[in-house]
């Protein structure tokens, strides 16, 4: 842990990620504070304000401050972001160990239904299940998770093979260790790399489905402030009120960003490769 | 019964897809208690997958197809269910692997890995098994035991780490110590090292040895009777001794040709012609026969296992007319 955070204060890409983030998890925690207005409160005299100093980001078609929302909606992306990654993760975590331990015909079943899955596109998939399970915050993070469980687990599955291929775990073997016991104790800590590389380029991937999805109207319902919606709202203004786009969309795109390239460093840290022993 | 391990007819199949090809064939061996015995051959010989057949430890694809292996007069391990044998690895018989950089989990320091083998196998107190542990550590000559225990992997030496293995394969006292080429990745003086200490701490648990190498230096450092294997088969079987002053099967005079040794220096080192069939490419007959520089038109056939002098057997033509004899 000391290391891993000593090589991230040399990498300064990775800081420059790492901060981001805990800025925008800083602003999601405490935005009912941060927030100069209650989103939903409209300022009637107000409609369709470009930025000024009452209103920083303007306000939109009802009135209501754009910073604001904002604000509330980082909340609204982080949950989504960690709790569906947190859902495909735990699936992925499952089924890539089973899969990958036992081989043979669990495998097969398993990477099967897999393949089935990664052959939609992601924002597809998503649409069928949130169609199917109707529109709430909830079912948006259950269908982003069910998107995201392939990727974990061709991840997990593919280092799992690799590991239990190790002399350690077939001494392990030799010993009298149970498979459950080695499962747990000799494998899973050894695949957590990869594992956890893969869960913050998740975590950026799902705040983005979160956000198509909202935008298509699919997720997060109004009036509740969400980055997604709030472009789906703005689109037929975007002429004369670009900053009822401009703002929403710079808070995706940093938010994004932020994951991308602290996922990108965290990647090289944790590469056996790159490490000197 | 005075045998700790008793393997009888023992042959394994490689199976891929619907063919299968046979990579050990119809193996006969004991063990007796306090006996240090060394199976040597070269790569592809199959010595390494009899070692994990003895443990069950061999891939999906290796079935066991036929044969026996008895541990101590009763456990019959091929038709063990997995519980039990568990029960057996690592307490009955324990196994050091040839790479000791990766034999240990690099995630864990050493006690919590010494501690895993007596934890499983016995119900002491943590503090109990820590001084077990660190008396082990002892004896395999480690100087800081407290401090190893400590350390990570990959903060020992390739010695230190085989050092490891062997208290941890030890440490329960078993019945059988399976070394599969256990020296050959640590340098030679290491090499001296690590076999005195395994021939030292293998005469006070009263364990047996199989030993299991390519170099017929190491046996006869350390064994009193070999067995020497070609291709999936035993083609002779005898004391060290006698292996050494009397080499029977060609392939037996071919391997002792090709040691090096300080004497003759003008010759260059002689090699078997030739390389060792692979599983799919065995035909009918001796397994040895293209390489042999005696082979005749009867090697067309699957050559006897003879006896061919008091404790000494072999699997070739050239002696058929004694065994005939004999019988």
């Amino acid at each position: 842990m000391k290391e891993f955070f000593v090589k991230l204060s040399h990498d300064k890409v990775g800081i420059m990620g790492f901060t981001g983030i805990f800025l925008v998890v800083i602003i999601g925690l405490f935005s009912p504070w941060i927030a100069p207005y209650s989103p939903e409160k409209m300022f009637t005299s107000h409609v369709m304000e470009g930025p000024s100093s009452q209103f920083l980001f303007g306000t939109d078609e009802f009135g209501r401050d754009i910073l604001s929302r904002i604000i509330l909606g980082t909340q609204v992306s982080l949950k989504v972001g960690l709790i569906s990654v947190g859902i495909g993760a735990s699936m992925g975590l499952l089924f890539g160990l089973i899969s990958g331990y036992f081989q043979g015909k669990v495998d097969s079943i398993i990477m099967r239904v897999m393949d089935v899955l990664f052959a939609f596109p992601d924002i597809l998939l998503a649409l069928a299940i949130v169609a199917v399970l109707g529109p709430s915050l909830s079912n948006t993070m259950i269908a982003i998770g069910i998107v995201f469980t392939p990727v974990f687990t061709r991840t997990v599955r593919a280092a799992v093979i690799s590991v239990k291929e190790s002399e350690y775990i077939t001494s392990a073997v030799a010993i009298g260790v149970s498979p459950v016991k080695i499962i747990m104790k000799h494998i899973t800590p050894n695949i957590l790399a990869p594992f956890i590389v893969q869960i913050s380029l998740a975590l950026s991937g799902a705040i983005l489905t979160e956000a198509a999805l909202s935008f298509l109207g699919l997720g997060i319902q109004p009036p509740n402030p969400s980055w997604g919606g709030m472009l789906d709202a703005s689109r037929t203004y975007m002429e004369f009120a670009p900053w009822t786009i401009l703002f929403p969309a710079a808070a995706i795109v940093f938010t994004i960003f932020c994951f991308n390239l602290f996922g990108d460093s965290l990647r090289d840290i944790l590469d056996p490769k790159m490490r000197k022993s | 019964m005075n045998s700790i391990l008793e393997i009888k007819n023992l042959s394994i199949d490689l199976v891929d897809g619907r063919k299968t090809y046979p990579v050990v064939n119809d193996i006969n061996l004991s063990i007796k208690k306090k006996q240090r015995y060394g199976i040597v051959g070269e790569s592809g010989s199959g010595k390494s997958l009899t070692s994990l057949a003895i443990m069950n430890l061999l891939a999906d694809s290796l079935k066991i197809t036929r044969g026996s292996i008895v541990l101590d007069g009763k456990h019959e391990l091929t038709k063990m269910k997995k519980k039990e044998l568990r029960k057996v690895r690592g307490h009955d018989i324990s196994m050091i692997f040839q790479e000791p950089m990766t034999a240990l989990d690099p995630l864990y320091p050493i006690e919590h890995q010494i501690l895993e083998v007596l934890r499983f196998h016995f119900t002491f107190s943590k503090k109990q098994m820590r001084d077990m542990a660190v008396e082990m550590l002892k004896k395999v000559g480690i100087s800081r035991p407290e401090q190893i225990m400590k350390n990570y992997p990959h903060q020992l030496s390739g010695g230190m780490r085989q050092r490891v293995m062997i208290a941890m394969a030890l440490i329960c006292s078993p019945k059988l110590l399976i070394a599969d080429e256990p020296t050959t990745a640590l340098d030679v003086t290491i090499q001296a090292q690590i076999l005195d200490l395994m021939n030292e701490l293998t005469e006070d648990f009263d364990t047996s040895i199989l030993m299991i190498t390519h170099d017929l230096g190491v046996i006869v450092e350390m064994c009193e009777r070999v067995a020497v294997m070609y291709a999936g088969e035993i083609v002779e079987e005898t004391t060290v001794a006698k292996l050494f002053s009397n080499p029977a099967h060609p392939y037996t005079s071919g391997l002792l040709r090709s040691v090096q040794s300080l004497g003759n220096r003008t010759q260059s080192l002689y090699s078997i012609p030739g390389t060792v069939p692979t599983p799919k490419q065995q035909t009918a007959g001796c397994r040895f026969a293209s390489r042999c520089p005696h082979v005749m038109p009867v090697c067309n056939s699957s050559p006897p296992f003879l006896e061919i002098g008091n404790d000494h057997s072999t699997k070739c033509w050239l002696y058929a007319k004694e065994g005939v004899v004999n019988a």
